[in-house]
Order: structure tokens, then C-alpha cells, then sequence
């Protein structure tokens, strides 16, 4: 050990002696338990906590004193030699406290600090935990100060989520439709399969107030999330009953959601047989919802995206379903056949590759051929020629296999575009002698 | 490899620093006490927030700091997990007077139907079903573990909280031999018992314990708990930790021993230069990718030692240097708080690894320059002084390219400002910078980076900033990246536009 880092831990210990007696002594004498409630009742005025989370009005002239040791604190903390690890505990103890006298200041002092972090543990995601309990404990508040900088919302919204949900579940559930929505999949996962014992009630409860908060779209997309989360239970046809003798709203959405997670591991037949069933006007979001539910081990994974295609889901279509692919068993050649039936339309472009290049992967010869038996310049073709370059870059590393397979492509933009995808693998893996053009 | 006196010297000394601090407590004055006591009261709204004594930027400093020089990171997690397999006392107790009930399945439904009701006394639910449920395992683990299965999503979280503190007492009362066949008594959760089982075994050192598991459990439950035990086991006793890898024939058990500390490589190079140990065991240890990216990564092994195991001296640059960066210092986090200059850091990384220093001293300079651009742009650039213009421009492009994924968008445009961009490779190396930050930083900061783009003042980034951004959000939000594009004015970016590209 080093003499500085010898100093610098028996400090830390001596530090800690005074901590751990500051802990237990007070509890052991009158004094000290007398001054802890002063303390209580004096932090628990409506007017003085709010003024710490705000320090800046009139009454707030403490609160932004305090606030001024604490960013003397912290420009300190900078100066000092620490290693990533103690950095990062250091500023996160202080933050902590820092939030309950001045949140503002305190998310200031973390948005000045660096957004990526090289450590996968000690990184600014991380370091955002300080404020779990000033969130939890001033939520209204924080998410005032929070929304006034769209920056900080983004980057400390599932903070917010894990710290209020600890206390307050229902508040996130009734506010869930303004909570952007790259944190909504976190928090339906909190409110609808977290530990059970919510001070607030049930998961019952949690679903009806985030009923209460969004449109009938976002409520559908909740409802997708919470029985992502659960397994495929119930009968089909039943489900069915229910939900289709129910007028348009929440409940019918979630016992159409319900409905579509019994399905997730149907066969085709069974899963025909409940399509047919349908009435026209509930396909489109039967199809969304089905979308959702199923993955890469429904046998009717397939038949979902053909109806989904049918009844024009394309929004649906594109976010995430192409991942459902990978790892699904099926007879890879059928699979690149069933792709060419798809549409020539952008949002199934992942749909397309991902059921093409196992294909062109496993016999390039065989695959090159049957891609040039279609016709110059149909979308397929195209499209197939760049997938299989990507294949050829990424998987197996073989630039001469690439640029076969751009020389396979006929349209001008695709080969632009698989051009440009060429360089980016180039500068991502960070080739030697990269090639910028053809 | 046997533990060091020096450890014991300084937990010796550490203690009496603690008890000197202990005494030091007694002796302050109230005002003082109050202060320190916010040093270890969790941050709490029923903390006393007046604190009536004056707190200093130093105080606060102090107490912000306290903690983390004593403990290493694996160490606290490792103390984390023993804690998370400890029964409260008032649950211990309880297990000694709660009645028995003839029917556990449906005391423990009642239990967690009282819990998940509120104005119920929760607590009370929850110290009693923790209580019975260790009594059931303790009576029949086949019934507890077929109820935890077929248990509802709702009591799913609840379940696997009683089965884990019931499973951990369950091993300190009665053993390894009573816990060892639950693994296979469950459906759902034997990856959880292993779990459990890694930790409580490593922190006990039960090396009887885990030489009676080996066998008795599938081959991926094995594998699981290997690359898990070794990070409890405790310092004092690594030979014994050695001697069962090697009775198990299983490298990942010292492999996992120093999990995440910075001298990890050094470690397993010890390991496999040990004569003593069997060459059938160092060989299998040679043979495992973790071993040796953790050998290859750790600058303290000699660089012939890293290049004889096959690795390649870009590989060992990158990883000196992001080693050297953030080892006792978080050198990155000096400089961007100008505590140190880039020359400064540059000489350090040179220092820590010397041999690579003469072989590769340009791909050093240049991985430290694309680090610590992003932590302050302008002032790294100082390490490319002296190359030639060209050169320097082609470097910072790549790096505002290649790095900046997750930085602060302010930072990627001061890397962008220094840099010209009057030829179209320029222009075309910083439009192909954009794109990539457009669509990344819009998944992360949605609404705030369209605000920040923006409010970015006239010019070509914000022309292209804009540009880049319609073309991020054009899937999702094709009325956004309308209105993004018919703010942009400049002619080429228009052409594009107007070509869709």
C-alpha cells in the first residue's frame, strides 16, 4: 500500500469510528434521542422541506448557504486524487445529501460530471442513484425541477421511477402517460410484477390508476409490457368471450392483451382458428397486441406477422419484432422463401434480413445464386445483396466477400447505402486501411 | 500465495483508527456531534436538516469521503449478498414461537394475502411467512418448493425472498448435505439456490461443502456456481481455495476469486507460473478467455509474459491505457477538471506501462488523446501539436466518429469545432459524425437534444445537426422531422433533402 493511500485509509477509518458512534451513541443516551425528534419535527414542516428541495426563495436562505458549501464540497471532491471507485462513492454520498438541501443545485452538479462513465458499475446511470431518496421523499417536487430541464428528465427519469415507486407506486401510476416513454417498460414492470407488498395496494389498483393517466394507445402498450412479463396462461376462446362482449375501453384492451399472451405459444391451427374469429375492425390492434406477446419460441410467429402485414401495422412491424427471428426454429431455406413475400416497404427491412441471412450465412455460393434469379433492381434483391455484405463484414470478417456482394447490386442507392455500411463496420471495429468507396 | 502478515497489521491498525475515531466522538461538543452525526445518518427527511452546528465545505467533504479508500468494490458487493441471506433477528425468534400450522400452503396464502392487503400489520405478515416458511422447508422441501413453483406472478418476488432466507438458514443450522437436494426439488429456482449456495459456501470457505455439490447437480448448475463461489471466499484463505480448483479441476474458481480488482491479471499470472500447481490445471486455466483477457489487460504482467499468450500489442495498447486511466486516479476525471494536463496523463500511462511505451508510443498518444477528448476537447488537443494538419483533422473526425457515444452533446461539438470543414471530405467526415450522434443522442435524451439542436447557434453544425436529426426521427415521428428539415438552409443539406437521402 502506498504511504499516501495508508494515510488516507486509516483517515477513513478514524472517519468511521466517529460515524459508527455517532450512529449508536445517541440512541444509548436521553440527549441524544431528544435531539433526533427536535430534529424530526422541524424537517417535517410542508413549508421547510419544500423550501430545501427549491433553495431559492425568501425562506430558502438557509437552504442556499447550505447549498453553497455543498458545490465548495464538491469543487473540492474534484481536486482531490481518487480512483474511479472512490470518486464515484464520494460523489454519490454527497449528491445525496446535497439533493435534500438543493436538489436543483445537486442535478446541476451531476450533469457537469461525464454522461458516459468508462466503468460499467461506476458510470453516471449509476452515480443518478444519489437522488433516490429525495425523489422518493419529494416527488411532486422533483419532478418539477426535473421537468424544467428536458436534459436531466431523460437522464434521471428512471431514478425518479425506482426511487418513488419505493413509497409512493400509485403517484407513478396516475402520472405514467407525462413519464416519457423510454422509461414506461421500467415502471409497468415495477407496478404490475414487482414485489407484491406495495404500501399502497395491489397491483389491482396500479393498473387502474394507469388506466386513469393515459390515451387508449399508451394504455394498450402497458398492457403489451405487463403480460410480457407473465407467462401464457388461460384458454384463447374464453379470453376471447370476455373481451369481445365488452364495450371499447381499458378493460376490453386488457383482456384483448390477455387474450394475446394465451396465445404466445398456440400452433398455427389453433392460432388461425382464433384469428378467424375476429371481426374486421379488431384486427389492427389484435395484430399489435399479438405482435407484442409473441417471440422467437411461438410456433405462430410467422402467421402473427402476415396478419400484422394485412392489416397494415407498420408501425408495430418495426419496433422489435425482427429480433423475435433470431433463435427462431424453423427450416431456414422456407424462412428466406416466406421473405419474399414480404412487402417492399422499410419498417419489415429487419423482418426481411434477419430471414434471409442464416441463409446466406451457412452457403454464400447457393444464396448469391438465388438472389440473382430475381429480377435487377427489386427490392429484394437488393436488399438481400447488402444484408449479405453486412453478413460477410460482421459476422465472418471477409472483406473480399463483401465487396462480392456488392458488386452483386444493381440499384445505384443500395449500393451507396452498402457502401456506406461497409465504411461503418470499418470505423466501428476500427479497421486498418479502410476503404471510404468502392 | 500465502495471506501477507502486513494484512494483518493493517486490519490491526485500521481498527484501533476506528476505535481512535469512536473516542474522538465522545469528546466533541454538541455542535460537533450534530455534524457528525449527519455523516452517518442516512440521507432521510426525519434527519435533522437545521443542523445547529455550522457545516463547512470541509466537513461535508470529509464525510462524502470517508468510506471509500477502506473497501474494495467486490469486497462491499460481496458483503451486500452475505447480508441479503441473513434472517432479521425478530424473524429468528419468531421461528421458535410461531405455532405450526397442519396446513403450510394455505398459512403462508393467508400470510401474503394479509401482506398484499394494506392497512394490515404488513411487517408482521411478513416476519411471520419468512418463519414458516423456513419451518416448512425444514419439515418437508418438497411441498415448500412445489408451492414456491406453482406460485402467481404476484407472490412470485415474495416466494423467492422466504425460499432464499429460509435456504440460507437452512445451510448455517443444518449443512450442506440438507441443502444440496433442494436444488433439484425445484422447477423455477434452482439457479437462485445455486446462487445462494455460491455465496453462502464461499463466505463460509466450505470446501468440503462444495467438493460434496460437484456432482450432484447438472452440468450448467456447476458451471453457474463455479464462475460465482470464488468471489466470497475469504483472503486469508487462498491455499485452501487452491487446493479445491485443483481437487475440482476447475480454474474459474480462482478465476472469479479476484473478479474485478485492478490486480486481477497479475493474480492469474502468478497462477499459471506456479510450478506447484499441476500443469494438466494451469494449462486449463491458459486455456480460458476470461483468464486471459484478464492476464492480457493488467499492465503490473510483463509484457512478454501478455505477448507469449497471444496477445497483440493493439489489443495490449488499448488495454494499458484504459487500465492506466483509471487506476489509483481516475486520471480522466482530473483532467477534466483541469487538475492535470493531457502531457500529464500522457507521461502516466507512459510510466505504468514502459515497455509498450517504447514499442508504441504513437498508438498510446492517440488512444489517450480520443479518450480525454471526451472529457475536454480543446485541451486534448495539445497532444496532437505536432502533427500535421491533415492528419490532425483526420484524427479528430475519427474520434468524434468513433467515440462520444453517450457524451454530453456539448462535448462532440467542441471536438467538431476543431476541426475546418472547407473540403467536402471534411464536410462529409463531419455530416457522417452527426448522423451517428443524431440518432444516438436523440434515444437517449428525446426531447432535450431536439431542443438542444435547436437552439444551437447559426452555422454548419446546426444546419447539420438538424439535418441528422430528421433523420433519426423520421421512422418514429415523421411530423418532427418534417419541421426539423424546413429549418435547414444550407444548400447541399437542402439538395439532400430534397433527394431523400
Amino acid at each position: 500500500m502506498k504511504p499516501a493511500l495508508k494515510i488516507a485509509t486509516h483517515l477513513g477509518a478514524a472517519a468511521v469510528g466517529v460515524a459508527l458512534a455517532a450512529t449508536v451513541l445517541p440512541h444509548l443516551s436521553p440527549s441524544g434521542i431528544s435531539g433526533q425528534s427536535s430534529g424530526d419535527a422541524q424537517a417535517h414542516s410542508p413549508a421547510e422541506a419544500a423550501d430545501g428541495m427549491r433553495g431559492k426563495k425568501s425562506g430558502g436562505q438557509r437552504g442556499e448557504s447550505r447549498s453553497a458549501v455543498f458545490r465548495a464540497a464538491w469543487a473540492a471532491l474534484a481536486k482531490e486524487p481518487l480512483g474511479p471507485q472512490a470518486r464515484f462513492k464520494a460523489q454519490q454520498k454527497l449528491l445525496a445529501e446535497w439533493a435534500q438541501v438543493d436538489l436543483s443545485g445537486a442535478i446541476d452538479a451531476y450533469l457537469g460530471e461525464a454522461w458516459d462513465g468508462n466503468d460499467w458499475q461506476y458510470n453516471h446511470r449509476s452515480l443518478g442513484q444519489a437522488f433516490l431518496t429525495a425523489f422518493s421523499e419529494q416527488p411532486l417536487e422533483a419532478w418539477k425541477v426535473l421537468q424544467s430541464n428536458k436534459m436531466a428528465l431523460h437522464l434521471l427519469g428512471d431514478a425518479w421511477i425506482a426511487g418513488v415507486v419505493r413509497t409512493e407506486p400509485g403517484l407513478v401510476a396516475s402520472m405514467l402517460g407525462e413519464i416519457p416513454a423510454q422509461f414506461h417498460a421500467q415502471a409497468v414492470a415495477y407496478l404490475t410484477s414487482g414485489f407484491p407488498v406495495t404500501p399502497e395496494g395491489t397491483h389491482e389498483e396500479m393498473i387502474a390508476k394507469m388506466a386513469a393517466s393515459g390515451t387508449p394507445r399508451q394504455l394498450e402498450g402497458w398492457m403489451s409490457m405487463m403480460y410480457q412479463n407473465r407467462p401464457a396462461t388461460g384458454d384463447p376462446a374464453l379470453l376471447h368471450e370476455e373481451w369481445n362482449a365488452l364495450p371499447a375501453g381499458g378493460e376490453r384492451t386488457r383482456g384483448m392483451a390477455a387474450w394475446a399472451s394465451a396465445l404466445r405459444e398456440a400452433d398455427p391451427e389453433a392460432f388461425a382458428a382464433e384469428w378467424e374469429k375476429l371481426a374486421p375492425e379488431d384486427r389492427g390492434q389484435a395484430s399489435r397486441l399479438l405482435l407484442a406477446q409473441v417471440n422467437n419460441k411461438s410456433p405462430a410467429l410467422l402467421d402473427v406477422i402476415d396478419h400484422a402485414i394485412e392489416a397494415e401495422q407498420w408501425q408495430a412491424l418495426s419496433a422489435g419484432v425482427a429480433d423475435k427471428l433470431r433463435g427462431f426454429q424453423t427450416d431456414r431455406k422456407a424462412l428466406s422463401e416466406w421473405a419474399l413475400e414480404l412487402p417492399a416497404r422499410e419498417e419489415v427491412r429487419g423482418i426481411f434480413n434477419l430471414s434471409i441471412s442464416e441463409r446466406l450465412l451457412e452457403d454464400p455460393v447457393s444464396g448469391r445464386a438465388w438472389l440473382e434469379q430475381l429480377p435487377p433492381g427489386d427490392w429484394h434483391r437488393e436488399c438481400g445483396f447488402i444484408e449479405m455484405m453486412l453478413g460477410s463484414l460482421w459476422v465472418k470478417n471477409d472483406r473480399a466477400a463483401a465487396q462480392r456482394a456488392i458488386d452483386g447490386i444493381t440499384d445505384q442507392r443500395a449500393r451507396e447505402e452498402a457502401i456506406k455500411a461497409r465504411y461503418d463496420w470499418q470505423l466501428i471495429t476500427s479497421q486498418p486501411d479502410v476503404i471510404r468507396v468502392d | 500465495m500465502k495471506p501477507s502478515p502486513r494484512l494483518f497489521i493493517s486490519l490491526m491498525t485500521h481498527g484501533l483508527a476506528i476505535a481512535a475515531g469512536w473516542a474522538i466522538y465522545q469528546e466533541m461538543g454538541p455542535g460537533e456531534k450534530s455534524g457528525a452525526a449527519a455523516v452517518s445518518a442516512p440521507a432521510s427527511k426525519h434527519r435533522d436538516r437545521s443542523s445547529k452546528g455550522a457545516i463547512s465545505a470541509e466537513r461535508i467533504l470529509a464525510t462524502a469521503m470517508e468510506s471509500p479508500p477502506l473497501g474494495s468494490g467486490a469486497n462491499d458487493d460481496a458483503a451486500t449478498r452475505s447480508d441479503l441471506l441473513r434472517m432479521d433477528p425478530e424473524v429468528l425468534g419468531r421461528i421458535d414461537t410461531i405455532a405450526v400450522p397442519a396446513d403450510f400452503a394455505e398459512a403462508l396464502d393467508g400470510l401474503l394475502a394479509t401482506a398484499e392487503n394494506p392497512g394490515k400489520s404488513q411487517s408482521t405478515s411478513i416476519t411471520d411467512s419468512t418463519a414458516l416458511g423456513y419451518l416448512w422447508m425444514s419439515k418437508d422441501p418438497r411441498a415448500f418448493f412445489a408451492w414456491l413453483d406453482a406460485s402467481t406472478p404476484e407472490k412470485r418476488g415474495f416466494g423467492s425472498f422466504i425460499a432464499r432466507l429460509a435456504f440460507a438458514e437452512t445451510y448455517r443450522r443444518e449443512g450442506a448435505d440438507v441443502v444440496i437436494p433442494m436444488i433439484e426439488m425445484t422447477k423455477t429456482r434452482s439457479y437462485e439456490l445455486v446462487s445462494h449456495l455460491a455465496t453462502l459456501m464461499g463466505t463460509a470457505a466450505d470446501a468440503t461443502g462444495v467438493l460434496k455439490l460437484k456432482g450432484t447437480i447438472s452440468g450448467s448448475s456447476w458451471r453457474f456456481f463455479v464462475e460465482r463461489m470464488g468471489s466470497d471466499w475469504p483472503p486469508g484463505n487462498l491455499e485452501e481455495l487452491a487446493d479445491l480448483a485443483v481437487a475440482c479441476g476447475e480454474p474459474k474458481l480462482l478465476i472469479a476469486y479476484r473478479q474485478g480488482e485492478a490486480d486481477q491479471g497479475a493474480f492469474l499470472a502468478e497462477i499459471l507460473g506456479d510450478e506447484s500447481l499441476p500443469e494438466e490445471f494451469r494449462q486449463k486455466l491458459k486455456e480460458s478467455p476470461s483468464a486471459l483477457q484478464s492476464i492480457w489487460s493488467d499492465p503490473r504482467v510483463p509484457l512478454d509474459t501478455r505477448l507469449k499468450i497471444g496477445a497483440g500489442a493493439a489489443e495490449l495498447v488499448r488495454n494499458d491505457v484504459n487500465h492506466l486511466l483509471a487506476d489509483e486516479r481516475d486520471w480522466g476525471n482530473a483532467f477534466r477538471n483541469g487538475q492535470v494536463t493531457a502531457q500529464e496523463v500522457l507521461d502516466h500511462v507512459y510510466a505504468g506501462t514502459p515497455e509498450l511505451a517504447q514499442q508504441e508510443p504513437d498508438a498510446i498518444r492517440e488512444l489517450v488523446f480520443r479518450e480525454l477528448a471526451e472529457e475536454n476537447p480543446a485541451e486534448a488537443m495539445s497532444l496532437l501539436a505536432d502533427l500535421p494538419e491533415a492528419g490532425r483533422n483526420d484524427l479528430v473526425l475519427h474520434t468524434s466518429r468513433s467515440h462520444f457515444n453517450d457524451v454530453e452533446p456539448h462535448k462532440f461539438l467542441e471536438m467538431l469545432q476543431q476541426v475546418p470543414s472547407d473540403t467536402p471530405e471534411l464536410w462529409e467526415g463531419r455530416l457522417d459524425a452527426w448522423n451517428r450522434r443524431g440518432f444516438t443522442n436523440h434515444e437517449r435524451l428525446r426531447d432535450g437534444y431536439v431542443e438542444w439542436v435547436r437552439h444551437l447557434p447559426p452555422g454548419i453544425d446546426r444546419e447539420m445537426g438538424l439535418y441528422s436529426l430528421a433523420r433519426a426521427v423520421d421512422g418514429g415521428n415523421p411530423e418532427l422531422a418534417a419541421s426539423l428539415r424546413s429549418e435547414v438552409t444550407d444548400t447541399e443539406l437542402r439538395k439532400r433533402i430534397s433527394l431523400h437521402r
